[in-house]
Order: structure tokens, then C-alpha cells, then sequence
């Protein structure tokens, strides 16, 4: 055994093998520019002159550098409110909406639950019909919840698609024995939940506040048709007025020739600025929540 | 048991009576409501909050003097302009309406109409003859507000905002007037001279970069905007078509697409193109990339139109345009495009079948009209006193100026904005007569377009379509076949100046195309519509 260096069997990579090799890399590199330049671009044009971005002289580096968007951004009182806005409503609904979704998830998956195919039916029947825009409205209006914060966190706050994910996450990972045990050293519904169920769930929790909070961070729909006061909206619906107004009047018809050519100026400036600024809070959020996307991928799924 | 149900059943129908006859009497002949009123009355008003509104409605000082001069108290709904449109239709879906709106995008009149015919908006043509004296008066001394106001069936459901400072003729035609001085040339008034001097802008580099980078004709080639459309230019071959490329003359209506101007003014569009006189992206850009063109680091475009020149080349080169007369082709005249109702809007205040108290808001919308100061404030902001610093002035002459200067970081628009309820406010003026009459001087910018509208007076077209009126078959009628004629036109007229085709060669299957889509019908339901329009005035 000794002096001898055991020699390794070397796998010979065989021919084919090399050519898809290659294809594959190249196939993967020219999917990797398609998805990644246009994310690149948006970037660059963010600090280049509009006038060189919309004549089409920005390929792949910034011309005409300059950071006038992003003062603009960061100067502009709207925008600041919208931020804010949205990251006090996105943080309260999501709260809000993981408080409700992981514990009605953990009832619906417990088999002893009365009338519980009942309950997961009628979930599952308003997943699949709503009532529409109006109806709901007339709900929103006559609980005296327009123009205020809550008509955009109540109604929206429990998503059964999400529901649903988490009762098969339970019924996956609580097992009856672990239940039966439980009784055994006389443990209540609650403490089962709070001492058992929810520490073995973190995965899932992470996955709800994650979906939770992209869902609602780019929402500004709710928020349009509810909203009245400018200084309650958020981010999204600022960032559609700037860039939408532009569009609606460009003569001097409606008001005078020189509101509109700034109002204009400043969407051209805004227009990719804006993009980067709305994106960023979930681009940081991302990574830390990273490791329990990539294994929360299968958590709905069936436990084999 | 049957005797309870009796009971019951009389007992409803005696309150019903009762009721009903409490509210006939209600209606008929109300007394002309006086301010201000003895007992403070409130009403809701739904009004559209525009972005260079920076109060809020109640905390404007205009609105809280009609308050005190009319003991009224509103209550505002202030919904933004973005989402004007998405929440007055979830208003007239869920029945959840306010007494009136006021607004100042009008809605369009079929979808107007809709509503009027399922009962939401009501008429108040009845009402304004009792309560608003100010308001008919007005709509006397402008016969075309009571024609746009008047619906099919005679009365007034949506009343239009009117506010004319005289700019009638929207798209000029600017030259670089620093380059001709600087070539020696002079201004063309020929189509064969404004060739000879694209020529030169071309060859000669007047923007001394030493780079041919200049572009003599710039223009964005559709229909979608009356202010900017290259389309104007082919006024120089008399054909100063609107952008439903329609043309009155004489009170008889005729499809611009077909003229012989039309056809000679893509021969000379086609003439320059070949030469690279007309930008070759006159038909694929937007007015962004005509504006990135214009406003570069060099002066580049030589002719091009437009509402006003700082649009498109930024106000560093913006003067160094002027506004010419379009040059005339031989053997025509040329004609710019006027509009026939400058400053007339449509539908932009209503009155809902939910208002309890229709006598008093028109009645309330009377008084805000009720004299010039009111109507110039409720547009424009207020009038400064001793105590406040506010943005009218009276000058030397006695007449209100608007405006003496506007804080740091606010544009025109948003310093008007702030006083009163501005371009949302319901009112029906002429800031041009008041200009004339030395009452009020208006908007500066807009009085010195005016202006220059006055010098090309002599070359406007003396009639054009206004915003004439159509029954449901009549509308669903043109909906089917304007697309497909302008397409059509646009299509084909791009194809023959690019030189892809042969005008000549084309003109007849052309025209037997637009025949085919239906253009005589189209031609002939404009001309009823028109015709019946100008009864009413």
C-alpha cells in the first residue's frame, strides 16, 4: 500500500459529451444576455441623458453621465411619501397577512377540525369566483374603509393560493404521532401550535412573507381605485402618475405649454430611474430570503 | 292575520302617497335661489383634483370666498386625474355618485350618453333656465357652448367648459430663422423656395459643426394630434385637414384623403424625401425621439411643426425659430388648419340623479359665473388684497395681470393651481375679449401665441368640423370604418412619399379602397351630423 499512489481511473469525456458541453453553454450564455441586458440597460439609461437614451445612442455604456434622475428621486416629496407609503403598507400587510394565512393554514391541516371539508370547500370555491370589482367596492365603501390605509390592506390580506400551500406544509410536517405525543405530556391546541408547530415551520414562514411582500409591494391597483388623498399613495401609483400624466396632454390646451413640457421632461428623466428605485427594496430582500426560496420551491408539494 | 296584512298594506300606501307628493311638490317651480342662503346648505360635488393641484379643495382660498358669499358648504371628492377615468366609471357602477361633477377632461359623448340613458345623469336644461340667469346669458353671447351643450333630443344633459385666449390655429410652422440669416437666405413663400432652402440647410452646414448631421424637414407623420402632425404641412397645397381628415367649405364637408391637394402634396413630400429633405423617420417616431433630435448638442432640425418650437428643440434653441405662413404650392392656395371652437370643451360638469337638491348646485354653479372677477378667480387664482399676497394683480391700467411671479420651484401651472379649482372649475369666458377689452390680461404665455395667431388669420381656413354630435347608429357606424380609412390614407400617403410606390399609379385602386370601407357614407354622416349641428346655433 504504501509507495504506491493508487492510481485513479480517469473518465474519458467523450466526444459527444464535449459538443453538448459546448452547445449548452453557449445556448445558456445567449439566454443569460437576453434576460440580463435589458435589466442592464435600464440601468445605464438611468444615469445617461434622456435626449442620447431616446435617440438610441445608449448600447452598452452610459453617455452623457449624469446623476440629475436620481437627485430628482430622491429631492422629489412625492416619491419620498410613496416610499414611505409602501414600505408601511407592504410591512403591515404583510404581518397582517402571515398572522392570518399560517395559523388558518395549521387549522385547516389538523384532521380532528369540525366541518373541515366544509371550510377547505368554501375557501377554495372563492379562489375560483369573485365577486368583481364593483361588489367589492361597494363593500370596501360601506364599511367606511375608502381613502384610508386599510381599504388596501383588508380586503387582499389572505390569499388562499397561499392558504392552501400552507395546510399541505402541515400536513406534510405534523405528523398524528407527534400530535398524540403532545396530548400525552398535556399540551393545549395552542401551545402544540406556538411550541411545536410553528419553530418546525420557519421555512414556511419565510416563504409567506416573501411572497406576501413582492405581491404587495408591486401592487398599486387596490390602491388607484381606492385612494383619493395623493399623500396616502404609494410608490407604484406615484411612479404611474408621473409617467402616465406626461402622456395625457401635450398641448397647451389643457392648462399652459410650459407645466406640461416640464411635466414632460421629468417623466423622460424619471422614466428608468424609477424602475431602479422601485426595485431595489426587493433586490435587497432577495438574499436573505434566498436560501428558504430555493428549498421552499417543493413545499406545497406532496411529502412522498 | 289578514286584517294585519290589510293594515299594513293601506299603511304603506297612505305614506307613499304622502311622500310622493311631497316630492312633486319639490319639483315644479322652485323660486330663483338667492345668496347667500339663510340656512347653510350643503351639496356634494365630485371634482376632478388635477396633478398641479397641490391643496386640497377645502383649503383653497377661493373656495372657502364662495363659500362665505353663498353660506354653500361642499363637500369635495377630489379624485386624481390619472385615475379619473377607472373611478367615475366604478361611481356609475355602484350607483355611489355625488350630486354633480365637475371635471376638466369632459367625457367623450357616447359613454356620456349611456349613462344619461340609463338615468344616472339628469337633464337641467329646465333648472338652468330657472336658476342660472348668468349662465344663459352666456350661453347667448356664445352661441357654440349652448350647440355643444344641447344633446340629440334637445335638452342639456352635460354642460362644456369654455375658455377661449384666442389660440385657434394650433400647429404653426416653424423655421430656423438663425440659420437662414446665417445662409442669407430669406423666408420661403413657395413650396419651390422652401425646396431651394432645405436644400441649403442640408449642404451648407449652418450649424457649424462640420458635420452634415442637420435635418431641413422634421415631423412625425399620423393623425393622432391636430398640434404636431406633419400633416399640417399639406395646408400648402390648400388641404388643411383636421385629424379626422375632413375639410368645410362652404358648409360642405369632403374627405381630405381624395383631394387633388392631397396627391400633390405627396409628389413634392415625395420629391424631398428622395432627396433626403424630410426626415426618412418622419413616419415611425414618436414625439420623444423628434424632441431628443431637436434638443442635442447641435442645432439640427431646420423646419418643423408645431404648438410652439420649445417643445422640441428645449428653450436653448427655441428662439431662433420663428413661425412663418406655410409657403404656397403653384397653382393652390395655402390654408392653416383653424379650429372652429377653440376652447371649447365637452361634458365637463353634470349633474346625477342621486342629488337631492338640483336647484342649488346649479344655482351655486350660476354664481360662480356670475360676473368676470369671479370667473377669472375661479379659473385663475385669486385677486391679491392688503392682506394676502396672491397671484392677480391690478396694473397701472386697471386691468388684473396675472401673476407678478411664481415661487421657486413652481411652474405657472402649479402656482395657478394652488389658489382655486383652475382648468377643473366650471366656467364659460373669453380671455381673449377680456385681453381686447383690458379686463384681464390672461395666461402670458398663451396671449403671445394668440398673437401670432392673429398674423395668420388671413390664411385660416374659414370653416372646419367642429365637435358635432351622433345618434348610436351613427356613432357605432363611423367607429367601424374610421380606423380602416385612416389606415388606409396614412399607409398608403407614407408609402408614396418613401418612394416604395407609385402615387399614380395607385390613385385609383386607392380610391375604390376607401369607397370600398365605406368613405362616402362616412363623408355623408359627418355632413348630416354638421348640418344639424349648426341648427342649433
Amino acid at each position: 500500500m504504501d509507495g504506491h499512489t493508487i492510481k485513479k481511473k480517469r473518465r474519458k469525456v467523450s466526444r459527444s459529451d464535449r459538443i453538448f458541453d459546448i452547445v449548452n453553454t453557449i445556448v445558456m450564455a445567449l439566454i443569460f444576455l437576453i434576460v440580463a441586458y435589458p435589466l442592464y440597460y435600464v440601468v445605464i439609461a438611468s444615469v445617461s441623458d434622456p435626449n442620447l437614451v431616446n435617440s438610441g445612442e445608449v448600447i452598452l455604456t452610459p453617455k452623457g453621465f449624469n446623476l440629475d434622475a436620481y437627485e430628482h428621486i430622491l429631492t422629489n416629496q412625492n416619491i419620498l411619501t410613496g416610499y414611505l407609503n409602501s414600505i408601511i403598507y407592504t410591512l403591515v400587510w404583510t404581518v397582517l397577512a402571515v398572522c392570518i394565512t399560517v395559523p388558518a393554514g395549521y387549522a385547516l391541516s389538523r384532521k380532528d377540525l369540525p366541518h373541515r371539508k366544509l371550510c377547505t370547500l368554501f375557501f377554495v370555491f372563492v379562489m375560483y369566483f369573485q365577486g368583481g370589482l364593483v361588489p367589492t367596492y361597494l363593500v370596501v365603501k360601506d364599511l367606511k374603509l375608502l381613502d384610508t390605509m386599510w381599504a388596501v390592506i383588508l380586503p387582499t390580506c389572505l390569499s388562499v393560493y397561499n392558504l392552501i400551500v400552507c395546510r399541505t406544509y402541515f400536513e406534510g410536517t405534523l405528523s398524528d404521532e407527534l400530535l398524540d405525543a403532545a396530548r400525552v405530556d398535556g399540551a393545549t391546541n395552542l401551545q402544540f401550535f406556538f411550541k411545536i408547530a410553528l419553530p418546525l415551520s420557519k421555512a414556511l414562514v419565510a416563504i409567506m412573507v416573501l411572497f406576501y411582500a413582492v405581491q404587495q409591494w408591486n401592487s398599486y391597483f387596490d390602491a388607484m381605485i381606492y385612494l383619493n388623498t395623493k399623500s396616502k399613495f404609494p410608490l407604484q401609483v406615484v411612479l404611474k402618475d408621473i409617467l402616465i400624466q406626461a402622456q395625457m396632454n401635450s398641448s397647451g390646451a389643457f392648462g399652459d405649454a410650459e407645466s406640461v413640457a416640464a411635466m414632460q421632461r421629468i417623466a423622460e428623466l424619471v422614466k428608468y430611474s424609477s424602475i431602479v428605485a422601485a426595485s431595489l427594496p426587493m433586490l435587497i430582500l432577495y438574499p436573505f430570503v434566498q436560501k428558504y426560496f430555493v428549498k421552499g420551491i417543493m413545499i406545497g408539494a406532496v411529502k412522498g | 292575520m289578514k286584517r294585519k296584512m290589510a293594515m299594513l298594506l293601506a299603511g304603506t300606501m297612505l305614506t307613499a302617497l304622502f311622500g310622493g307628493g311631497c316630492m312633486a311638490q319639490a319639483e315644479e317651480g322652485s323660486e330663483k335661489i338667492e345668496f347667500p342662503l339663510e340656512e347653510k346648505a350643503e351639496i356634494n360635488i365630485c371634482v376632478q383634483a388635477r396633478t398641479l393641484h397641490t391643496t386640497s379643495f377645502d383649503e383653497m382660498p377661493f373656495v372657502q370666498m364662495m363659500e362665505e358669499m353663498t353660506n354653500v358648504h361642499v363637500n369635495w371628492t377630489e379624485y386624481p386625474e390619472t385615475s379619473w377615468d377607472e373611478k367615475i366609471n366604478l361611481d356609475f357602477a355602484s350607483g355611489n355618485l355625488a350630486d354633480a361633477y365637475m371635471t376638466c377632461y369632459g367625457m367623450d359623448d357616447s359613454t356620456f350618453m349611456n349613462y344619461v340613458e340609463d338615468g344616472s345623469i339628469i337633464a337641467i336644461d329646465e333648472i338652468i333656465a330657472r336658476q342660472a340667469p348668468h349662465l344663459t346669458a352666456k350661453m347667448e353671447q356664445y352661441p357654440q357652448v349652448r350647440a355643444q351643450a344641447t344633446a340629440l333630443d334637445g335638452h342639456i344633459y352635460g354642460l362644456p367648459r369654455y375658455e377661449n385666449d384666442g389660440n385657434d390655429i394650433p400647429c404653426f410652422m416653424y423655421i430656423n430663422q438663425t440659420w437662414l440669416d446665417e445662409l442669407g437666405l430669406s423666408v420661403p413663400t413657395t413650396t419651390d423656395e422652401l425646396t431651394e432652402v432645405l436644400r441649403a440647410f442640408k449642404e451648407q452646414d449652418p450649424n457649424g459643426n462640420g458635420q452634415q448631421d442637420e435635418i431641413p424637414l422634421a415631423g412625425i407623420g399620423d393623425f393622432s394630434k391636430q398640434d404636431y402632425s406633419f400633416f399640417n404641412m399639406f395646408g400648402m397645397f390648400g388641404v388643411a385637414t383636421d385629424m379626422n381628415l375632413l375639410l368645410v367649405e362652404n358648409d360642405e364637408v369632403k374627405f381630405a384623403g381624395t383631394q387633388e391637394g392631397w396627391k400633390d402634396a405627396c409628389k413634392y413630400f415625395r420629391d424631398l424625401y428622395a432627396e433626403g429633405l424630410l426626415d426618412n423617420e418622419t413616419f415611425t417616431q414618436g414625439e420623444t425621439q423628434l424632441t431628443a433630435k431637436g434638443s442635442g448638442e447641435y442645432e439640427r432640425i431646420g423646419v418643423l411643426m408645431g404648438w410652439n418650437a420649445t417643445n422640441y428643440v428645449g428653450s436653448n434653441y427655441a428662439d431662433d425659430y420663428v413661425a412663418i405662413p406655410y409657403p404656397s404650392a403653384e397653382g393652390y392656395e395655402a390654408k392653416m388648419y383653424k379650429s372652429a371652437e377653440s376652447g371649447l370643451s365637452y361634458n365637463n360638469f353634470w349633474v346625477t340623479s342621486e342629488c337631492e337638491n338640483p336647484d342649488l348646485v346649479i344655482a351655486w354653479l350660476d354664481f360662480m359665473n356670475s360676473s368676470d372677477e369671479m370667473t377669472i378667480q375661479a379659473s385663475f387664482g385669486m385677486i391679491a388684497d392688503e392682506e394676502n399676497d396672491y397671484n392677480l394683480h391690478y396694473n397701472d391700467d386697471g386691468a388684473l395681470e396675472y401673476w407678478t411671479g411664481s415661487p421657486e420651484g413652481m411652474t405657472f401651472g402649479e402656482y395657478r393651481h394652488k389658489w382655486a379649482p383652475a382648468t377643473s372649475a366650471y366656467v364659460i369666458h373669453d380671455v381673449a375679449e377680456m385681453a381686447e377689452n383690458n379686463i384681464f390680461l390672461g395666461n402670458p404665455n398663451n396671449m403671445a401665441k394668440a398673437e401670432e395667431c392673429r398674423k395668420f388669420d388671413e390664411y385660416a381656413v374659414e370653416q372646419s368640423m367642429p365637435n358635432v354630435k351622433f345618434t348610436e347608429e351613427e356613432t357605432s357606424a363611423i367607429t367601424n370604418m374610421k380606423s380602416g380609412i385612416m389606415d388606409q390614407v396614412l399607409q398608403m400617403s407614407a408609402r408614396w412619399i418613401a418612394g416604395e410606390s407609385d402615387i399614380d399609379a395607385d390613385w385609383e385602386s386607392y380610391v375604390s379602397t376607401l369607397n370600398g370601407i365605406g368613405l362616402e357614407e362616412y363623408v355623408s354622416i359627418y355632413q348630416t351630423a354638421y348640418d344639424r349641428y349648426q341648427e342649433v346655433q
